[in-house]
């Protein structure tokens, strides 16, 4: 009796959860088979399916890492993957709890809106102001500066340019994100603790932080996986930035690119399958990972 | 005294933060602006500038009388970008919502199946096969719509924010007589917008940015996005370039591509209207900030 | 959990319905023409229904079919076109080539294309016919035809040379014509001293054309009497003194000597600092920066006074910048020569012989070529009182892309017609130079082989991104050659270039034993 009637309530709930979740199997889980492909020698006309199978099955990984490149690429992958991660966060948190000193509504938006206009553009846009600004003999900064540098020869200057790139594109979005969290706290804690006398730094401290930790923590672990997904994940920046220039691979290249970049002229797609298999499971292990390490600290914010 | 001179100084001291970053936001924003307006001549023998050298309205001639129209991208992408959002926002908050409901018994295992494909994807062919063999999508609004239909990441933030939701106020209303649909409708959604708001914009960017699917499954100029207008202007150039030794007349086609002030002039105008977006939603995270505090 | 299946498969019915309610779905009727397909490589056109509903007129009443031309800009094309084959999406024809990542050899032997071995001198008697038959070996794969070959109007021989700016060999006495004939390596030597002469004259301008995209020696075989065996990109060619031996092209002499050349001009600041990341050169183009270039390609357009192409800086007009144009190179069919520009039809369309006589259609009906090339004469162009067409401004233009579609070349050099060509008198005299080179130019001595490249595609995967890395550094001049070569030649080592090489090579023996 008692179960029947457990069952009846999570009706309503189920049919609230089937247009999500059809769509989610619909959209992600339907194609799975597709990572077949990365074992196949794939032939269209036989289908994913149809297809035969590689011998070894190791084979159409053997190009990534037998590569010289496998050990750079990936190494920049993961360096760029947490560098990102823990700049975003931190100075999202940081630019969160400062907006929400600003008590002006309308310098408070403005500056909102202001920290946002990156996130609108798109990585092209991006590109293109980059290269603006940057560009040898017509850039902005070499004509304020009186020198030539050339940037888009010089490894070192991009192992700043990428990651700032980057911060600079999301922030706003995280730091937004935060700022609704903080809007989520009861005020009264804080009433509590300024009776108290407690200075605006312990209250960050101790109210705001931990109780914007499930947040943060969520949203990190979601950056660190969504990286790795070959084709989901945003490395975008990473095509169009560099300007595919050469000389700046040992710092730019990241798998993604890398992969793209090799197989251009032979466009095999059982090749291009198996590294991303390979950025999946290197992103599966990380979350893993890091949820068990969340887990041990706080178990109410683990993913699973 | 010295404290409120401490609280001055540490106000400004926040002030000068956010214009500072509001200009490093802001600048470029304007640079593009600028360099659409420059004459083509100027931009090649002077270089980028922020205040046009040479004045010139010819970028956006061309665009406008160029043979895309820019205004049907408009409406097709603002369609998408509108229509997309709400659907999206709808099934995944409901999604996140049931998930965080103690009565759904399974709702471990499924948060798992939602989760798993943020990292696990079955690759570009699959889901090209799934898309035109199977749901005979292409070439239709729609799959600029379903594509971005779901994710995991927004379903993960809804669901903290619906957690912040006072059970009491959930279980009131069911004392009230209240079905679970309503309850969602009338007392969880509205008390979420300020989620709801934020959530929503991105979302809203994502469509309005996204040119792949675009490129990927509209053959017909009809309802090609502004944002795939812009990258294709923009990649064209490079492609034709690398290839001119294929064809005599390559280097004719590449000068039939606009310039890059008309290619600046479109980058302006597929920035602009997402850009208001933001004021007209800034009400809502406003409301939020108070209603979000609602009192145990 | 039954219930719960229930109603999750109700709600997907609902939300299918929804979705694929957009699509019509076809309704066959029997006396409906034939649809058929044709993607192919253009930026977006004006009026191009209107045009097509009067190609498609001619069309229906010639075959019975309805042409559906389906353009995808430049830079999706190649990348679009590949994930149709690959995924099985239905299309009839396209256009296809052997380059840019178009991958006409890869895809012919997966199986995507038909087979037109019959069917062509079948059903398109006069388009095969016209072809000559060497070229038809760049379109053949394990003896079968694959595709139709868009024989043009600029001919299929290749010749290269170099171009000089007028004015300043003038003022210089640079005494271009000299130099025709000569190898690159000692042309180059002296452009090196003329562009140091004229840089001195005019310091405003740049010497010599490097970017990220193109190098004089790897995009450019012929420059160097060599010819790629497969794909121009990867490693293995071939000299013309010694074609049964696949070499690596950047172990040679000839390689080092150009990098050698190219950091000097680099030193001496001949060339771009920046011009190994260097993308978009057209505005240095446009605003005739340039003293000297390479010339690719095409008889007429080099040693033909009255060429246009030939009078002029790339990019610029011949008042702006007049130049002088010399050739250097022999003048050759190469073998990928077919595979330049061509139309294949899907293994899986269900129309095969109607899409075989589309391309006979579209390749002989000059009413029909000209009507979807260039629209309709009075409202999209005009003649000139010297012949001379030009386009009306915001109405329908192809955008020189008519090339893709079929061929261009005919025995009455009337298809095509350019803004270019003053009269059609020189139109005439271009195209009988084409038409001898045709004929009398060598035929390579790789024609009729393909290259398998599945064997070794591990070894080019890593290979093209040492390649791509390396290659626009070294032909820039921005890297030291003596340090820089051996070091990339090692590079090419570690990543499986001597395997390319015997396989090339294996497969190249096989081939000229057996004919």
């Amino acid at each position: 009796m008692k179960r029947k009637k457990k069952l009846k309530r999570q009706v309503p709930f189920y049919l609230m959860m089937a247009p999500g979740l059809f769509l989610i199997g619909l959209l992600c889980y339907l194609p799975l088979p597709g990572l077949l492909v990365a074992f196949k020698d794939y032939n269209p006309i036989q289908g994913i399916l149809g297809s035969e199978f590689m011998d070894p099955w190791y084979k159409n990984f053997e190009f990534f890492f037998k590569s010289e490149s496998a050990k750079t690429v990936t190494f920049n992958t993961l360096f760029y993957n947490f560098l990102e991660a823990v700049l975003i966060t931190a100075g999202a948190v940081a630019l969160a709890i400062l907006l929400n000193e600003v008590k002006n509504k309308y310098l408070s938006g403005f500056y909102k809106g202001a920290i946002l206009i990156p996130t609108f553009l798109s990585w092209v846009v991006i590109q293109y102001i980059l290269f603006s600004f940057l560009s040898v003999d017509r850039g902005i900064v070499n004509n304020v500066m009186g020198q030539e540098i050339y940037w888009y020869s010089e490894p070192g200057y991009w192992r700043f340019i990428m990651p700032l790139a980057y911060v600079w594109k999301n922030i706003g979005y995280y730091s937004v994100l935060y700022v609704a969290a903080i809007a989520g706290i009861n005020t009264d804690y804080y009433e509590a603790a300024q009776l108290d006398g407690a200075t605006k730094w312990q209250q960050i401290r101790h109210i705001t932080l931990p109780l914007i930790r499930p947040t943060v923590i969520v949203l990190s672990l979601l950056w660190v996986g969504k990286l790795f997904n070959g084709g989901l994940g945003d490395w975008n920046g990473f095509y169009t930035l560099p300007n595919d220039s050469g000389a700046l691979y040992a710092a730019t290249d990241v798998i993604d690119t890398y992969v793209f970049r090799s197989l251009r002229t032979i466009g095999d797609y059982g090749m291009s399958a198996a590294v991303g298999l390979y950025q999946s499971i290197v992103g599966f292990v990380l979350v893993l990972i890091s949820n068990t390490v969340i887990k041990k600290v706080d178990p109410d914010s683990a993913l699973f | 005294m010295t404290k409120k001179k401490n609280h001055i100084l540490s106000k400004s001291i926040v002030h000068i933060i956010f214009i500072a970053a509001s200009l490093i936001c802001i600048l470029p924003l304007i640079l593009v602006i600028g360099v659409s307006f420059t004459d083509e001549n100027s931009l090649m023998m002077s270089g980028y500038h922020f205040i046009p050298k040479v004045f010139s309205l010819d970028a956006y001639k061309y665009v406008f009388t160029g043979a895309t129209s820019v205004i049907r991208a408009y409406a097709v992408t603002i369609f998408v970008t509108a229509a997309g959002t709400f659907l999206h926002l709808l099934f995944m908050s409901m999604l996140a919502y049931a998930l965080t409901r103690e009565e759904v018994t399974a709702r471990n295992k499924i948060s798992l199946f939602v989760y798993i494909p943020v990292l696990f994807s079955g690759g570009l062919v699959p889901y090209y096969m799934l898309m035109t063999r199977y749901l005979h999508l292409k070439n239709t609004i729609w799959v600029l719509i379903l594509v971005q239909l779901v994710s995991a990441t927004n379903v993960l933030i809804m669901k903290n924010f619906f957690r912040n939701i006072p059970q009491s106020l959930i279980e009131s209303a069911r004392i009230d007589g209240s079905g679970e649909f309503r309850t969602f409708f009338s007392i969880v959604l509205p008390l979420s917008t300020p989620s709801l708001a934020s959530i929503g914009l991105f979302v809203a960017i994502a469509y309005w940015n996204d040119w792949m699917t675009c490129s990927l499954y509209i053959e017909t100029p009809k309802l090609h996005t502004l944002q795939y207008l812009l990258q294709s202007l923009m990649n064209n150039i490079g492609y034709l370039q690398a290839n001119a030794g294929a064809s005599h007349s390559m280097e004719q086609a590449i000068l039939t591509l606009p310039s890059e002030g008309a290619r600046m002039a479109t980058c302006v105008l597929a920035i602009g209207p997402i850009i208001f977006l933001y004021p007209f939603l800034q009400k809502y995270f406003a409301k939020g900030l108070t209603i979000g505090a609602v009192k145990e | 959990m039954n219930k719960k299946r229930a109603m999750a498969l109700l709600l997907t019915g609902v939300l299918t319905a929804g979705m694929t309610g957009g699509t019509c779905l076809e309704v066959k009727a029997e006396d409906k023409p034939v649809e058929l397909s044709f993607y192919m490589m253009n930026s977006p056109v004006n009026d191009q229904e209107r045009i097509m509903e009067k190609a498609n007129e001619i069309i229906e009443e010639k075959i019975g079919a309805h042409l559906n031309l389906i353009m995808v800009d430049g830079s999706s094309y190649a990348e679009k076109m590949n994930l149709m084959i690959n995924s099985g999406d239905a299309w009839d024809l396209c256009f296809t080539a052997s380059w840019g990542g178009l991958n006409f050899y890869e895809n012919a032997q997966k199986g995507a294309y038909a087979d037109l071995t019959e069917l062509l001198p079948k059903l398109a008697p006069e388009t095969y016919s016209r072809v000559p038959e060497g070229l038809w070996d760049g379109v053949t794969v394990d003896d079968k035809i694959y595709a139709s070959v868009n024989y043009q109007q600029w001919g299929a021989a290749s010749r290269s040379g170099f171009k000089f700016r007028k004015d300043l060999a003038d003022e210089t006495g640079f005494d271009w014509a000299s130099l025709k004939g000569k190898p690159t390596l000692e042309i180059l030597n002296a452009t090196g001293d003329f562009i140091g002469k004229a840089l001195e004259a005019h310091p405003e301008m740049i010497g010599w054309e490097t970017s990220a995209n193109y190098s004089l020696f790897a995009n450019s075989p012929l420059h160097w009497d060599m010819e790629e065996v497969g794909d121009v990109a990867t490693p293995g060619w071939i000299r013309y003194d010694d074609p049964g031996t696949v070499i690596n092209q950047f172990d040679t002499e000839e390689f080092m000597e150009f990098c050698k050349i190219m950091r000097d001009w680099y030193d001496k600041g001949y060339v771009r600092k920046d011009g190994a990341t260097v993308k978009d050169t057209s505005p240095d183009r446009k605003a005739a920066k340039f003293i000297a270039e390479q010339t690719t390609g095409w008889p007429d357009s080099i040693d033909f006074e009255g060429n246009a192409d030939a009078e002029k800086m790339s990019m610029c007009t011949a008042d702006i910048a007049p130049a002088v144009a010399v050739s250097n190179t022999r003048t050759v069919i190469k073998a990928g020569a077919g595979a330049n520009a061509a139309v294949a039809v899907s293994s899986q369309s269900p129309n095969i012989e109607k899409a075989v006589e589309l391309i006979e259609l579209l390749n002989t009906d000059d009413e029909l070529y000209m009507l979807i090339t260039q629209g309709e004469e009075g409202t999209d162009y005009v003649y000139g009182e010297d012949g001379t067409s030009t386009l009306v401004d915001g109405k329908y233009n192809f955008n020189f892309n008519e090339w893709q579609l079929g061929q261009s070349y005919s025995p009455e050099f009337t298809r095509a017609r350019y803004d270019n060509n003053e009269s059609g008198e020189k139109q005439k005299e271009s195209q009988s130079i084409v038409f001898a080179a045709d004929k009398e130019a060598d035929v390579s001595p790789l024609s009729g082989f393909v290259f398998d490249p599945s064997p070794v595609k591990t070894q080019i995967a890593n290979c093209s991104s040492v390649i791509t890395e390396m290659v626009p550094a070294l032909s820039s001049g921005s890297i030291d050659p003596e340090k820089s070569v051996p070091e990339f030649i090692k590079r090419l080592e570690g990543a499986g270039v001597n395997d390319i090489i015997a396989e090339k090579q294996a497969q190249l023996d096989a081939w000229s034993a057996e004919s």
